[in-house]
């Protein structure tokens, strides 16, 4: 039997986080804060502090339920408009109490809220159940040094690729060097994913979700749940995807006819399915493009409040954001009058089931933010971020406060983790098997054919039996390709791809196989072969999971009765 | 595709772009202690590579259009397609 320590670089630690973006850098702070004797590791595919695709990439402006923000109402308000009754209540009022918990934590890190002049989060009218948090958009630097001061380590540019296990028990993982290949094997009491959504590498801010946590998870034995909402889109100009966030009041069909009228809710709080099905609608009869009416942007929508990117005094967030607009006024604007827009495919894939302290099924393994934002249920039948912005960034720090305290406990009591040889030399086998294929498809190529599955609203927004299927057996081409046919010519940044495409494609098997379980329309689940609600039947969560190379998918009730708000 | 320019005769070598961008469009030459723009296919134009520079040296250059899947193809939405 071979030694780890002979097949590659090997890394020990009491607890291995994977993925240095906002939920792991927390997560890393707050087991120092509680335990500063752990050994706490993460591992980053690009560099930890600058990774992850949103917290210093959006507006900085994170969902809060203050002190005097009414729970209930908002619970009832959320039950009621977005989450439509499938979502854990409980976790949900969990949820709105730890996110006062994420302000003082943040706050004793060195991040700078912002506050109104009486020193207050800040509440809008427009949005009269919650709060913001804003914060400038060097969180992510600051919470990097924050980490450096209390000791965690961290390996960059490694891409984890499977988890290790003992038994039932995740005790770390291995993964490679994306500059030189070196094999690396990390070896843990404990394994956390905070490496983010799967967003199929279609929208570029979500451009880092290829669901590496999530398929290593899968493949390791763990849940997922509620994965059928893994489809969310926003509105975007054709030709370059820019997304006029709430334009969903400002659309047009080619007869000038305004679509809100028929299709929107008045002032919803986020975009719902409703205006992207309207959209297909209207091009289906003829009667597109639909046509984007700028200066009508902000009329109805809560979400333009007084222009929230500019409204506090943030130097990097201000300078951030002048170069987006610049560059888009450069090299990207439509000048046309009413420019078409187009449904921009994001996805949000985050089906990991975990408990009320980020616990996966496999003991050992606790998944936070957007590994596991559907898969804990609290959102319900609505993909992250679940159609209240600024709940993604808060999801991602709320989750690692609520798991931090078992992972501590865990590191406390669990026995050393014990690695089995065996396995570290199959999946080095297994990671390196593309690179004996010189010649091949570009994995790129491969990727471009699942774009071409996920995004279109053909299959992600008006879906039935046959589309689900289509989907899927076109998924199944592309997981052939992943396995038998992509080559990364030698390269190991494109070994990374070859893995990011079979990480996708798997993604894409679950989220359409739970897709197609679900036999009514529910939130943003539309099947038009069952158009209406089943409270009857559907009163559940899916749950797909691989057993013996097999996918089995089933189905789990949730305790309503026990719940407060009846929809 | 998008392109990102780096003007070596402004840049430092302070590594700060390398470091910066999240999706492994540019890698270091350690012997010449300058940014290579590796892969920019998978550029997303976050623009942190620019921001970060302390000498202004890099450039961003959005790619327009940006390659997408057409999502209503003309084999599915035939009328639209009529006028």
């Amino acid at each position: 039997m071979t030694r780890a320590r002979e097949m590659g670089e090997v890394f020990s630690a009491d607890v291995l986080i994977l993925g240095g973006g906002l939920a792991g850098l927390i997560v890393a702070n707050k087991i120092k804060d509680l335990n500063g004797q752990l050994d706490v590791l993460i591992v980053e595919k690009a560099t930890t502090g600058f990774s992850g695709s949103k917290a210093n990439k959006g507006a900085g402006v994170m969902w809060v339920m203050q002190e005097d923000d009414d729970i209930d109402r908002f619970r009832d308000f959320y039950v009621k408009e977005v989450g439509h009754g499938l979502e854990d209540q409980e976790l949900l009022e969990k949820v709105c109490v730890k996110s006062r918990e994420m302000v003082t934590d943040l706050e004793g890190w060195g991040i700078q809220i912002m506050r109104d002049a009486t020193g207050r989060l800040i509440k809008l009218p427009e949005l009269p159940y919650w709060s913001l948090c804003a914060y400038d958009l060097d969180i992510m630097d600051k919470l990097r040094k924050a980490a450096v001061r209390r000791g965690v380590r961290m390996v960059d540019k490694t891409q984890s690729v499977e988890l290790l296990t003992d038994g039932g028990r995740a005790v770390g993982a291995v993964g490679f060097s994306i500059l030189d290949g070196t094999y690396r094997v990390f070896k843990s009491k404990s394994v956390v994913l905070a490496n983010g959504s799967c967003n199929w590498m279609v929208t570029n801010m979500w451009y880092a979700g290829r669901g590496d946590g999530i398929a290593a998870a899968y493949r390791a034995g763990a849940e997922m749940r509620n994965a059928e909402f893994s489809n969310f889109y926003n509105i975007g100009l054709r030709g370059n995807m820019s997304c006029p966030v709430g334009s969903q009041y400002a659309l047009y069909n080619d007869d000038d006819e305004y679509l809100a009228v028929k299709y929107c809710k008045d002032a919803e709080c986020d975009i719902d399915i409703g205006i992207l099905l309207g959209m297909e609608k209207e091009v289906m009869e003829g009667k597109g493009p639909i046509r984007f009416e700028e200066t009508e942007m902000f009329v109805q929508n809560p979400l333009g409040a007084a222009g929230l990117v500019f409204r506090w005094d943030r130097p990097v967030a201000i300078k951030y954001w002048n170069k987006l607009f610049e560059k888009e006024g450069r090299y990207m604007a439509d000048r046309s009058w009413r420019p078409e827009v187009v449904p921009a495919f994001i996805g949000e894939c985050a089906p990991v089931k975990a408990d009320h302290e980020m616990r996966a099924t496999l003991s050992g393994l606790w998944a936070l933010g957007d590994t596991s934002r559907a898969g804990t249920c609290w959102n319900g039948a609505v993909p992250p971020p679940g159609r209240l912005r600024g709940t993604g960034l808060a999801w991602a720090a709320v989750s690692a406060l609520l798991a931090a305290p078992s992972l501590v406990d865990y590191a406390a009591h669990a026995g050393e983790p014990a690695t089995d040889n065996d396995q570290v030399e199959k999946f080095k086998e297994v990671i390196y098997a593309p690179m004996k294929r010189e010649k091949g498809m570009s994995p790129r190529d491969a990727i471009w054919r699942l774009k071409e599955v996920m995004s279109p609203p053909r299959y992600g927004v008006r879906k039935s039996k046959g589309r689900i299927e289509e989907a899927l057996a076109r998924v199944r081409e592309v997981l052939h390709l992943a396995d038998a046919e992509v080559s990364p010519a030698n390269d190991w940044h494109m070994l990374g791809l070859c893995h990011d495409l079979k990480n996708m494609a798997q993604c894409a098997d679950i989220y359409y196989n739970s897709a197609l379980a679900r036999t009514e329309s529910r939130g943003w689940h539309f099947r038009e072969d069952y158009p209406e609600r089943d409270d009857k039947n559907w009163r559940k969560w899916i749950v797909v999971k691989q057993k013996n190379g097999k996918m089995t998918v089933s189905t789990e009730a949730f305790p309503f009765e026990r719940y407060k708000t009846k929809p | 595709m998008h392109t990102i320019k780096i003007d070596m005769e402004k840049c430092n070598g302070c590594k700060q772009c390398y470091r910066a961008c999240f999706v492994d469009v540019i890698r270091w030459d350690d012997a010449a202690k300058r940014p290579i723009v590796k892969y920019p296919e998978e550029c997303a134009t976050c623009n942190w590579c620019e921001l970060s520079c302390p000498v202004n040296a890099v450039e961003v250059i959005p790619g327009n259009p940006v390659p997408i899947p057409e999502p209503y193809p003309r084999s599915f939405y035939p009328k639209s397609y009529v006028r």
